[in-house]
């Protein structure tokens, strides 16, 4: 695990440099148009100061403005007593230091994700229709990916990263701009009268550059963002010792025709499957965030040899036909690379091998139906806002809000009076 | 809005106007637990008259205004959302609603009747004025 | 002089490259540790549910004296356990005594139906998963520790210090790998 997230970290480094490389490019060549001749440490100057406050925003609010754009609801344990444990059963699974906060979106469409700048800082979010669509083995696939990404820190990455491509378009967007409304007309006029054939080369190179900018950052970041997700994939298969639960999971969510309420472009890398993508799309185009979610689930199903990230490796390399790893090379720890007269580890013995597959869900008590899975779900929302349930002798209850000025409430189907 | 649940299904109650806003999702719940599962919406079979007088209402939800609509048979004008989100009964309309429709589509509507069946229980109809 | 300058900074990334790996092989080693310990931290919550269990199910399961006294049996043992083999082997009972009365259990509608229970249930089936769970983790901590004593470069200064393997954590009792699978299809 360690050598996961240190590869991961070299990785994500060089990643960030060169981000950081083609903003501080497309700050200067941005200066030197607009402002004229020295202008490029005006420009450079600017993309740093954009780049810092973003940064810094990104880091300490992130989370909250995440959680407030999507209508995220935070809950206690009493609130939703199973999806709580599902998540700590993760966190245990995974050695998490703490147990992240749990949000509940309420929203039809099966969703969830995972936000905060580090472990201890980390919040995962799940959407009402998932938790009314999946069993808990499903739930645990899906809670264990999310808890994937808080521990292999995807979220800082894809959050930082996010966030330079965010000032590479500003900067680019104000550029391309001002050069239509008038800076154009000033530089042209002393271009002719200067008549550097130089000078012209570097406005036409500047200008494709503004172009080219925000279309190489994107791409760099949906990479990023693609290889992370199968990486997710390959810690919960890893955490539950149970591929098919979140493969289960990835197929209900595609086959749900519902989309999203509070989407955009932004939160959308964010969530275990892309809330924007159509369902049907084969391939991972250049241009999507996340995998095709059949080569996903094809390749949790494919994985012969175990749970472990070497098996996902091994799926994965089968599957999609390409040469490089999901993970890198010092977490894949083969026979062949350990010394001489030390035993090979052979299966680390899991909980699914432990106690056998069906001592766990199946004995966790799930209701019956649908309509009391989907009560499950909203009493936990009615909680999390702290309404005030009341049992009425004839089997009704009532929910009353915490604002609610009237202290006495007649059941409606009884007529019984009861006082708050 | 005080929400109340009986048999697992929920409904939205105004304790001012006495007003119910019956959810989408809550009418398929329940046709689900109610076992025939005939698939289509039960919206669908409220139908939509045009020659309504009341003002136009809007919903709670997706805040847009409903369409006015009728039970088959029935006089009374309920709110319809016409993006399905749910339907809304004035003060005593559910009563009024039922009491008509179950008589009439009684054996000839399995979707209908399940509703009526349930609001009837759920809510006592002849105590819902008070 | 410019030999001696190089010489000192190569023995001081030296010095810093040591300490690096002695430090993974600490973290490595404290988080099989801490794996450790959750497992007792499951345990003991196990242990404090069920009195409360007990006192729930009582009202209901009159004609049930034997499955309930065989899960307070089982708990005392498991407390009173000391050593790693011995108190899997309780822990281990303790499981399957759970494991009956809940199948017991499933006969009365009326406990079903009760909150309370159905709170405990989910609960007490929760920390056995929680038990599992934190179990494969020491397994997992116990593997990325066990290859970086074996493993060049970290096995030279595992050796300098004397770092050790640590041991699997075995299944005690081969019956449960048998478990019948249940299904629990809608």
């Amino acid at each position: 695990m360690w050598e996961l997230i240190r590869a991961n970290r070299r990785k994500s480094v060089f990643l960030v440099v060169i981000m950081a490389a083609l903003l501080f490019v497309v700050g200067y060549a941005a200066g030197e148009l607009l402002i004229g001749q020295g202008g490029g440490v005006i420009g450079l100057f600017f993309a740093f100061a954009v780049w810092i406050i973003m940064t810094l925003v990104a880091y300490f609010q992130g989370r909250q403005i995440f959680m407030t754009v999507s209508g995220a609801q935070k809950i206690k344990k009493e609130d939703h007593p199973q999806l709580w444990n599902v998540v700590e059963e993760m966190v245990i699974a995974s050695q998490l230091p703490k147990i992240p906060d749990i949000y509940i979106i309420d929203d039809p469409a099966p969703n969830a994700f995972a936000a905060g700048r580090n472990p201890a800082n980390a919040a995962v979010a799940v959407t009402t229709g998932l938790l009314n669509r999946l069993k808990r083995d499903e739930l645990q696939g899906v809670i264990a990916h999310e808890i994937g990404h808080v521990k292999n820190r995807d979220i800082l990455f894809m959050t930082m990263i996010g966030v330079m491509l965010g000032a590479i378009v500003l900067i680019t967007d104000i550029a391309v701009r001002s050069m239509f409304y008038g800076g154009h007309r000033r530089r042209s006029r002393t271009a002719s009268s200067g008549g550097s054939q130089f000078e012209l080369i570097i406005l036409v190179a500047g200008i494709v550059l503004m172009i080219l900018a925000p279309l190489l950052a994107h791409l760099i970041y949906l990479a990023a963002s693609r290889k992370r997700e199968y990486l997710a994939d390959a810690s919960s298969a890893q955490f539950t010792r149970f591929p098919e639960g979140l493969a289960l999971a990835l197929e209900k969510i595609a086959h749900t025709p519902i989309k999203m309420k509070k989407i955009n472009r932004v939160t959308a890398p964010m969530y275990t499957v892309n809330p924007l993508q159509k369902a049907s799309a084969k391939a991972a185009g250049l241009f999507s965030t996340h995998p095709p979610i059949g080569e996903r689930v094809k390749i949790l199903r494919s994985m012969a040899g175990g749970s472990t990230y070497m098996a996902y490796n091994e799926a994965f390399q089968q599957i999609t036909g390409s040469r490089s790893s999901i993970v890198p090379q010092s977490a894949l720890i083969s026979p062949e690379s350990r010394p001489a007269g030390t035993a090979p580890p052979g299966p680390v013995p899991g909980l699914r091998q432990m106690e056998g597959a069906a001592l766990l869900a199946a004995a966790v008590p799930e209701p019956a139906t649908q309509a009391g899975k989907v009560r499950q779900t909203t009493d936990a929302l009615w909680k999390a806002r702290n309404y005030r349930f009341i049992h009425c002798d004839c089997g009704a209850v009532l929910k009353v809000p915490p604002d609610f000025k009237r202290r006495e409430f007649k059941c409606l189907r009884c007529k019984k009076v009861h006082s708050a | 809005m005080v929400v109340f649940e009986y048999r697992q299904i929920e409904l939205d109650y105004c304790p001012g106007c006495f007003g119910v806003w019956f959810d989408e999702g809550e009418v398929e719940l329940l046709l689900e637990t109610a076992g025939p599962a005939s698939g289509d919406a039960v919206l669908k079979l409220i139908v939509v008259t045009r020659d309504a007088t009341e003002t136009k209402r809007r919903c709670p939800v997706c805040d847009k205004p409903m369409d006015k609509a009728s039970v088959p048979g029935g006089k009374v004008i309920l709110d319809r959302c016409p993006h399905g989100n749910g339907i809304w009964f004035d003060a005593g309309e559910f009563a009024a609603a039922f009491a008509e429709s179950a008589g009439e589509t009684a054996g000839q509507d399995g979707t209908i009747r399940v509703i009526t069946d349930f609001l009837g229980e759920a809510l006592d109809k002849r105590h819902e004025e008070t | 002089m410019l030999g001696f300058i190089i010489f000192i900074v190569i023995v001081a990334v030296l010095v810093i490259w040591v300490i690096g790996l002695y430090n993974t092989l600490v973290r490595a080693r404290n988080a099989v540790k801490n794996a450790w310990s959750q497992i007792d931290v499951q345990l003991k919550r196990r242990h404090d549910l069920i009195p409360n269990l007990l006192e729930t199910v009582k009202g209901y399961m009159k004609h049930e004296r034997e499955t309930l006294e065989a899960v307070t049996q089982a708990r005392t043992a498991a407390i009173n356990a000391g050593g790693v083999a011995e108190t899997g082997k309780a822990e281990g009972m303790l499981s399957g005594a759970l494991k009956s009365l809940f199948a017991v259990a499933e006969s009365y509608p009326d406990l079903k139906a009760n909150q309370n229970f159905l709170a405990l249930q989910e609960e007490l089936t929760s920390t056995e998963n929680k038990i599992a769970f934190s179990r494969q983790a020491y397994n997992d901590a116990t593997m990325q520790y066990n290859n970086k004593v074996q493993m060049v470069p970290t096995n030279i200064i595992a050796g300098m210090f004397n770092f050790k393997e640590e041991e699997f954590f075995e299944i005690e009792i081969p019956t449960e790998r048998e478990v019948p699978k249940v299904s629990f299809s809608e």
